[in-house]
This record gives structure tokens, sequence and C-alpha cells, in this order.
């Protein structure tokens, strides 16, 4: 999985600011703690009234009375950064190995005690992938909601996730520090770079990224669904103890209106006159009555008691159901390159070369497997040199 | 957890037609596409995790360490401002809610604020805030306390929060924060402190303890629940799963941590870069003179015979008991105020007679005394820089006065200076060295660490001041050897309290909090410490009665402090391996 969020500190959000203004063609005088912006004429930004204006920086909001304000949580950040998070949600980069200087080892000569002497790629053919940065809010009652934003790329033809791809693009691409805004890559001279790519691939693609953002996030949504569902369990557990406590009261009721049934039952049995009887059958009839609506209320809790208040629980844990929503907000469109990629191996005795398929900024494309046993690489199971290259169990046969 | 216990998951996927139709119209430039991407990123990312305020606070009053910082970092950004902050005792708990409160307040999230701590520790908290943090707190034992609903940020002892009087006011408002000092207090479900937390309506929470648990784990579900309800499930769901039935043991000890680990933080001390110097104590007490001793004992049975009569206020005869031990001078004071502003006085006499031996008095010995002191320091000690305590001004002006006579470089530090001048004063006597004489209007926040010397003149009653004046000198930045010399005359009411009691519990050589764990834990049984004192002296009918009277006192002492260590003892057997602290990359 790969976290597309980006704490908000005030060095980022500076960075951030100033690229903003100077994309928009604005120019900025920078004194001290103060920026002094003037924007061209032609723009025209929905919250900035005039043309000049005045940005303080990350001081207490009372010291900036007359300007705009840049620090975290202020108002003026978070209207830049709503603002520009509309502007382009589709684009384009081109990731190539000219670029990507360092080169991805699998993890299989990573683990091992081989030491790679050098590494050569062969490009022979562009793809395209899709990386989406995909925002999941994940709800329940008794928990803050709690967002994501996870970066997503996927192979355009072959619908493959390539969890590297989208480390690589948000840090080669992404990354506020980066103090450039030239692309990194060279720009397409031919016509949109994005006519090669179908529409509805498109579709497809951001639509498996939003499986594949669910996907990445099973553990914290498991988390929060166990956290989620204890707290059910206290509230429905809370509801039980009071319904016992109620069971209880309404047989102490229920005792004493037995108890005072007995008593009428006396008097109307010894009642000297016709009056008197009169009065204590009617007030037989009204306990009478008052008894059977607390039997009503009993049974109907027995009732349910019998069923563990099945009905309640499943209220209780409906509401404490997690609501999970994804919505992918931005598209890059990445070609990339694949080929191949030939390591030349030492290991302490001797040094041999492999060839693997390989790709600009995703690394080993393919599965790899031992040339002898065809056994799966891995980080148990890693290369060894010995006699050429094969995998660990083979060396150890 | 089963399957069935768990509760439904709904996903739904938004529609994303705007995506599609930006794609339709083609890429967007590269800088405004990167914008657009780095916007989203920032949007989707906590609010900044970093403590913004920690600049703004001033390093002279307050030298902040790194688990400080941290547990208040992880309790406003990593817990959402709900947070059991359960150091181990002396790691400054206290001032890590002081940075929340801080930040809490740069951040103006602090509009309502309530700390509620037990009834001795009020005033202190009150203290350390202003100096340290420079938080302004109205405490219920203030003049000014208009009640509950009057003031925006609150100190208030915890019984007065949940008495008749407040409680509902309290519980009508929304505060945005609680604090909750001691929170073991509220360890019992059964209980009006429980009750009065449970019904509280507010934002943040942070409570504070060393010691969650003090009987058994339910005390530690109690609290939590609290804080977070629901984290551990229902009442029976915890004990069946962490406790073993029968044996009252922990099982499961790792879900419970990492559930723990979500609202507590337990800083150890071995864990820290705390690393407190030597302390060495020298208790000297001296004979009085003839004309002492008449003094003394004539203002004890006057003050005895006062209080039984019931004519003459507690508080005034109190004062003069102490008074007598600390100087002629403070002693004279009092009894000319009585005497002048109190024309119809039918124990006058006995006033006049107390005057007239106050007269009598040539030479003051513990004065004498103290000039041995400052001269061994003065041959050892570079600058021979002491700090002198007492309780009273008219003791320090003629302590000064003396020392003064004596040719001593001489430095004078009361309440009524202003801020400015008690900078000046404090940096003089870091330059010019000799002999600071002090009241314990010495703030806390105040830097001393420069000196290492300093002599209680006269002893407080309440042995939080004690550990407030040794806190000015030994605490974290000492470099050398701390030296506290005790004064005391022989066969007075000083005597008692420091050997029958402060000896007794070591008070002198205990850890920073300490006491006052053990003083709320006295504080329980519902007696003031200074009364209780004072309440054995007046009714004491011998002297041997007054020395059994002091034993038992010092029994409970000891007990309190017996069962405070057996729990702290206890809890770091349950947090052994639990890892609850800062955390180490």
């Amino acid at each position: 999985m790969t976290d597309a969020t980006l704490s908000v500190t005030q060095s980022r959000l500076e960075t951030f600011a100033r690229e903003y203004l100077n994309t928009l063609g604005a120019s900025i005088r920078e004194t001290g703690p103060r920026w002094h912006v003037r924007l061209p004429d032609h723009v025209d930004v929905p919250f900035i009234h005039g043309r000049e204006f005045t940005v303080g920086l990350g001081q207490q909001p009372d010291e900036h009375v007359d300007g705009h304000l840049l620090a975290p949580d202020s108002e003026f950040a978070q209207q830049l950064l709503e603002e520009a998070s509309s502007m382009a949600s589709v684009g384009h980069v081109s990731v190539s190995t000219e670029e990507i200087e360092e080169y991805e080892y699998p993890e299989w000569i990573a683990a091992s005690d081989v030491r790679v002497a050098g590494a050569s790629f062969t490009p022979y053919y562009d793809r395209n992938a899709v990386v989406a940065l995909v925002k999941v809010g994940v709800e329940t009652v008794s928990e803050y909601q709690t967002q994501f934003l996870e970066a997503i790329a996927i192979d355009m033809s072959s619908k493959q996730p390539l969890p590297s791809l989208a480390d690589t693009v948000l840090n080669s691409f992404f990354e506020p520090e980066t103090t450039s805004t030239e692309p990194l890559f060279e720009s397409s001279a031919e016509s949109d770079p994005l006519s090669q790519v179908g529409h509805d691939t498109f579709s497809e693609v951001i639509a498996e990224c939003q499986d594949v953002a669910i996907e990445n996030l099973r553990d914290s949504i498991t988390n929060i669904r166990a956290s989620a569902s204890r707290s059910a369990d206290s509230e429905f557990d809370e509801y039980r103890q009071l319904q016992e406590q109620r069971l209880s009261n309404l047989k102490d009721d229920l005792d004493s209106v037995s108890r005072r049934l007995e008593k009428v039952a006396e008097e109307v049995e010894h009642s000297d006159s016709h009056q008197q009887r009169v009065e204590a059958l009617q007030k037989r009839e009204e306990l009478q009555a008052e008894k059977e609506d607390l039997e009503n209320k009993q049974a109907e809790i027995l009732r349910k008691k019998q069923t563990g208040f099945e009905e309640r629980r499943r209220e209780i844990y409906n509401r404490h159901s997690l609501k999970i929503v994804t919505a992918p907000v931005v598209g890059t469109v990445v070609s990339y390159e694949r080929g191949e990629i030939t390591f030349q191996l030492e290991s302490e005795r001797s040094s041999d070369s492999l060839q693997v398929p390989y790709a600009a900024g995703v690394g080993t494309t393919d599965n790899a497997s031992c040339n002898h046993c065809q056994a799966s690489l891995s980080t148990e199971n890693h290369i060894v040199i010995a006699d050429g290259i094969k995998c660990r169990s083979c060396s150890q046969n | 957890m089963d399957e069935e216990d768990l509760v439904e998951v709904e996903i739904t996927h938004n529609d994303f037609s705007d995506l599609v139709e930006s794609f339709s119209a083609g890429a967007a430039e590269f800088p405004f596409h990167r914008q657009t991407v780095v916007a989203h990123r920032l949007l989707s990312g906590q609010p900044d995790t970093e403590l913004r305020s920690l600049s703004s606070v001033d390093e002279e009053q307050v030298k902040l360490l790194e688990h400080q910082v941290d547990a208040a970092h992880r309790a406003l950004f990593e817990m959402n401002g709900k947070a059991l902050l359960a150091d181990e005792v002396g790691l400054g708990k206290t001032i890590e809610v002081g940075m929340i409160l801080k930040e809490m307040h740069y951040r103006e999230t602090d509009d309502s604020v309530l700390i509620l701590t037990p009834a001795q520790l009020a005033k202190q908290w009150q203290g350390e805030l202003r100096e340290k943090f420079g938080l302004e707190f109205i405490c219920n034992y203030d003049d000014e306390f208009q009640g509950f609903d009057a003031h925006d940020h609150i100190i208030a002892s915890i019984d007065t929060a949940k008495s008749e009087q407040y409680r509902p006011v309290v519980l009508t408002r929304e505060w945005d924060v609680l604090v909750l000092d001691e929170a073991h207090y509220v360890k019992n479900e059964d209980t009006d402190r429980y009750d009065l937390i449970n019904d509280l309506t507010y934002d943040y929470a942070f409570f504070l303890t060393a010691t969650p648990i003090q009987n058994d784990l339910t005390d530690l579900y109690n609290i939590v629940s609290l804080l977070r309800p629901g984290l551990f499930g229902s009442r029976d769901t915890f004990h069946h799963y962490f406790v073993e039935t029968g044996q009252d043991t922990l099982v499961n000890r790792d879900e419970l941590q990492q559930r723990l680990q979500q609202v507590m933080i337990r800083n150890r001390r071995a864990e820290t870069d705390i690393d407190f110097t030597n302390r060495r104590i020298d208790t000297r007490t001296f004979q009085p003179s003839d004309a002492e001793r008449a003094l003394y004992n004539a203002v004890t049975d006057y003050v005895r015979e006062a209080y039984s009569e019931d004519r003459g206020q507690k508080l005034v005869l109190m004062m003069l008991q102490k008074e007598v031990v600390s100087s002629p001078a403070a002693l004279e004071q009092t009894i000319r105020k009585q005497l002048n502003e109190h024309e119809e006085l039918t124990h006058r006499s006995e006033l006049e007679a107390i005057q007239e031996k106050i007269d009598e008095i040539e030479t003051v010995t513990k004065q004498e005394r103290l000039f041995d002191i400052v001269d061994e320091v003065r041959q050892h000690v570079e600058m021979g820089r002491v700090i002198v305590f007492t309780q009273f001004r008219a003791t320090q002006q003629q302590v000064l006065q003396a020392l003064e006579e004596q040719g001593y470089t001489t430095h004078a530090f009361h309440g009524g200076h202003s801020s400015q001048e008690k900078e000046e004063i404090v940096d003089q006597f870091r330059q010019e060295g000799g002999v600071l004489v002090s009241t314990d209007a010495m703030s806390e926040g105040r830097n001393l660490q420069f000196c290492n010397i300093m002599v209680n003149y006269d002893l407080p009653w309440n042995p939080m001041k004690i550990e407030q004046r040794i806190g000015r000198i030994h605490r974290i930045g000492q470099k050398r050897e701390v030296f506290v010399f005790n004064m005391a005359l022989e066969g007075t009411i000083e005597e008692y309290v420091l050997d029958r009691l402060y000896h007794k519990i070591d008070l002198f050589q205990q850890t920073v909090g300490e006491l006052s764990t053990i003083l709320t834990r006295l504080e329980e049984s519902g007696q003031g410490f200074e009364d209780e004192i004072f309440e054995r002296l007046v009714d004491a009918d011998s002297e041997a009665d007054l020395e059994n009277d002091f034993e038992a006192m010092a029994v409970d002492l000891e007990e309190q402090q017996d069962l405070s260590q057996k729990v702290e003892q206890f809890n770091t057997a349950v947090f052994e391996n639990f890892d609850l602290g800062v955390e180490h990359d």
C-alpha cells in the first residue's frame, strides 16, 4: 500500500504556496516572515481580493490582521489547497531510466549475499499505467472518521497493480520539496499523450484502483472494524444489563402488586358493608389491571431475552457498522519503459550475470524462478552463486 | 473476534465521471497537475503534527525533556486528544499537560478548560502553569473564584466540583478540555467522583496517574473506559479476555498492550535521561538560650489556652506558633499588631508579657548558628552561594541585617518584587555570589541550579513546601551535589516536625512527585497536614502525650508511604514489558 498523505508542515506549505503562486504567474517579494504578492492582471483567484496582497508566514493570526496567514490550519492555506486540488485532476508523466537513475533490485537479490557489481537496462517498448489517488473514508459512530489517501498504480494493458510505480511517481513528481517546477520527463512531442489511451480503459482502470485501495487498507479496516465491534458489544452489554435491571424491578413491582392483591382479596372477603365491598372490588380490578400490565411488560422482555435481545443487538450493531466510501480524485497516466535488465552479480568466489524482465520505476516485472529447479525466488529462497546462479534450496541439495 | 461478533462493512465506490471528463479533455500541463496532486496529498494529511507553541516556551522557566515533548505530541496528535499520561513518578506529567495546554491555547482550542486535582495540589498546579507556561487559571481557593460558570480556565479540587453546590453547573457546561490529576481516584465506578467524570461533557481529556492500577486490573478498565468507552469492550469481555479467572492475573498481554497504546503513555525513569545528583541533608538542632526557651513556652501556653477557650482565630494562633521558632522579630510583628489593632483584648496582659520576653532576648541562637553554616560554605564553595529560606518577611529582614553586619554579600527575594526585579535579583546573586535570603514566594520556575546549598532557617509544616524549596536548586540540570541544612531549636515544635515526621518518611530524600502521592493518600482520610500538626500540639496534655501523638502521625505517614510504594511497584511489574513510552527508532 502507498499512503499518499503528507503531514502539513509549515515548510511544505510554503513550498507549495510559492510554487502555486508562481504557476499563476504571480511575483513574490519576500521580506522576513512576509510575502508581498502581486498577481498578473488576467488571473482571478476567488478568495483573493485585489491584485496585491500580503501573506504572513506561520505567525499568530493577530499579527497579520491586514493580510493572509499561511500556516497549517489557517483559512488561507485551506483555500489555496482546495483551489489547487480542483485545478487539473488528470495529467501525464513519463518514467524512463534516464530520470530514475537508481535501479531497483529484486528482494531475492537484496536478501542474498550476492553483490550487484553493475546493472544495465535495455528498454524494448513503452507501456502505460494509471497512478490514481483514491480517497477512502471509513466512518463509524464510535470512532472519528478515518481518512486515507491511497496511491494505486495499475498497468493499463495487463490490469496488474504496480505498487513500486505508485511510490516512484509520488516521490519523483509530487513531493512539495522538489524545487523545480519543470516536469522531470521528456515532454511528448506528438499530440496529447492521453489520446493513445482509451477512454473506456481509463475508466476501467480507475474502477479497479478503487477495489485495490480497499484491498490495500485491509489491515487498517480490520482494526477499525474490531474496535467498532467492541464499542457495539459494550453498548449492547449495557442494554442487556439494563433489561436485567428492569426485569428485577418488574419482579419487585409484581411481588408488591401481588401482596396488595392478597390484601384486597381479604378485604373483599371480610368487608363489613356493601360499600366497602364495592370499593375493595374496584381496587382489586385496578390492581389486576396493573398486574396484567406489569406481566405483559415482563413477558415482553423475557420474550426478547429468549432470543438474546437479537433485534436490539442487530440494531446496535447496524448503527456501529462501518461505512466505507472510496473516491478517486486524481489520475496520472504514466508512460513507462519495459525491457530487460542485466545484473552483473558477484559473490566471494565467483561472478555471473542474470537477465530478467524489468520496467523503469517498477522493478522486475515477472515473478522470477530458479533456472535449475524452477522454484520461485523470494526473500527466503534467494539466489546464490555456486557453479552458476541457483536458488538457495538448489545450492543446499 | 468471530465474524458473527463483528459489525457489518458497507462499501460504496463513488462515481468518478468528473475524472473521466477531465481525461476526455486531455492531459493538463504538468505544473498544474503537479499542484493538484500535491494539494490533495496535503489536504488529506494530518493538519500538522508539530508542537507549534514549543518555541514560545521560556526555557529559563522550564527545561523540556524529550520524553515530555514526545508524550505531549502523542497525546495530542496520535490519541486524538484523549490520553492517559501514566509516567512513573517524578518524570514531569504536569509539564506534559502544561505543554499540551499551551499548544491548545496556541491553536485556540481551549475556550474552556477544567483541571481537577486533589485539594492539596490545586494551588501548585496553578503556580506551575503560570510560571512555566504563562497560562492563567483561576483556582477554586482564590478569592476571585465566582463559580464554575463564571470562568473559562479553572483549577479545582475534584471534591469541590462534585459537591452538591457546584456539581449541576459543572455538568451543565460543555468543556473543551478536561484534565484529571491523580486519576486513580476515579478507579471505582461506584463513587461520586467516578460519576462526576462519567457525566462530564468534554472534547479532549488528559488523565494523569503514575499508578493506574491500585488493586486489580478492573481499575485500569474503569479509568480507560472513562477516556475511551468501548476500547476494551464490555466489562465481561475485558475480564474474560484479559484476566485469568481465579488468579486475577493478566493474560493476553500483547493484545492489552496494543489496545492501551491507543490511549496510554507511560515513560519509565530508567529509559529517560533524568539523572539527579546526590542530596546531602544536615539537620542541626541547637540549644535555645534561657530567654528563648521562656519565650517559646509562654507563646505555646498562650496558644493552647486561647485555642481551648476558643478565643482567637486558629490561623493567627498557628502563625504565632510558627513565628516563635522562626525569629523573635517575626513574632514581635504579629504581637504588636494584635496589641495595636485590638483595643479591648481580654488577654492583653498575656500578650504584653510575651512582648516583654521578646525584648529580653539579646542573642538569636539560630542567627548565630547560621553564620557558622555560611562561613563553612564560604570556605568550600565557589562564591559562597547559599539560599536561606524563611516563611516570614520579618525574619528575612532580621537575617539580612545580621548577615550584612557581618560583612556578607546579601540579596533579598520576596513576593513584593515585580517580575523584572526578581529577574535582576537572581541575576545579581548569580554574578556576585553571597547569601540569598528568600521567602517561600520564590517561584518554582526560577532557574537556580547555579547554587547547590540551601538552608531551611525555619520549617514549613506543609511538606509540599519543603519539596518546592528543595526543587528550586535540586532539579534537572543541577550538576553538583546538593546540600540541605535544616535548623531547629531543641524542644520546640520544629524539632518534633523534623525528627518525628519529616525524617521518618525520609522527606528530604524524596523523589520529586513522590511526596504528593503520599499526601494525596493522606488527604483521602480528610485531614490537612498543617491542621493535624497544630491540633496535636495544642491538644497534648504533656510532653509524653505530644511525643505519642506525633509518633502516631508518623506511623500513619509511613503506612501511606509504604502503600504508595507497593502500588507503584505493582504497576511497574504489570507494565514491565509494555512499550508505552517514547518510541525509539
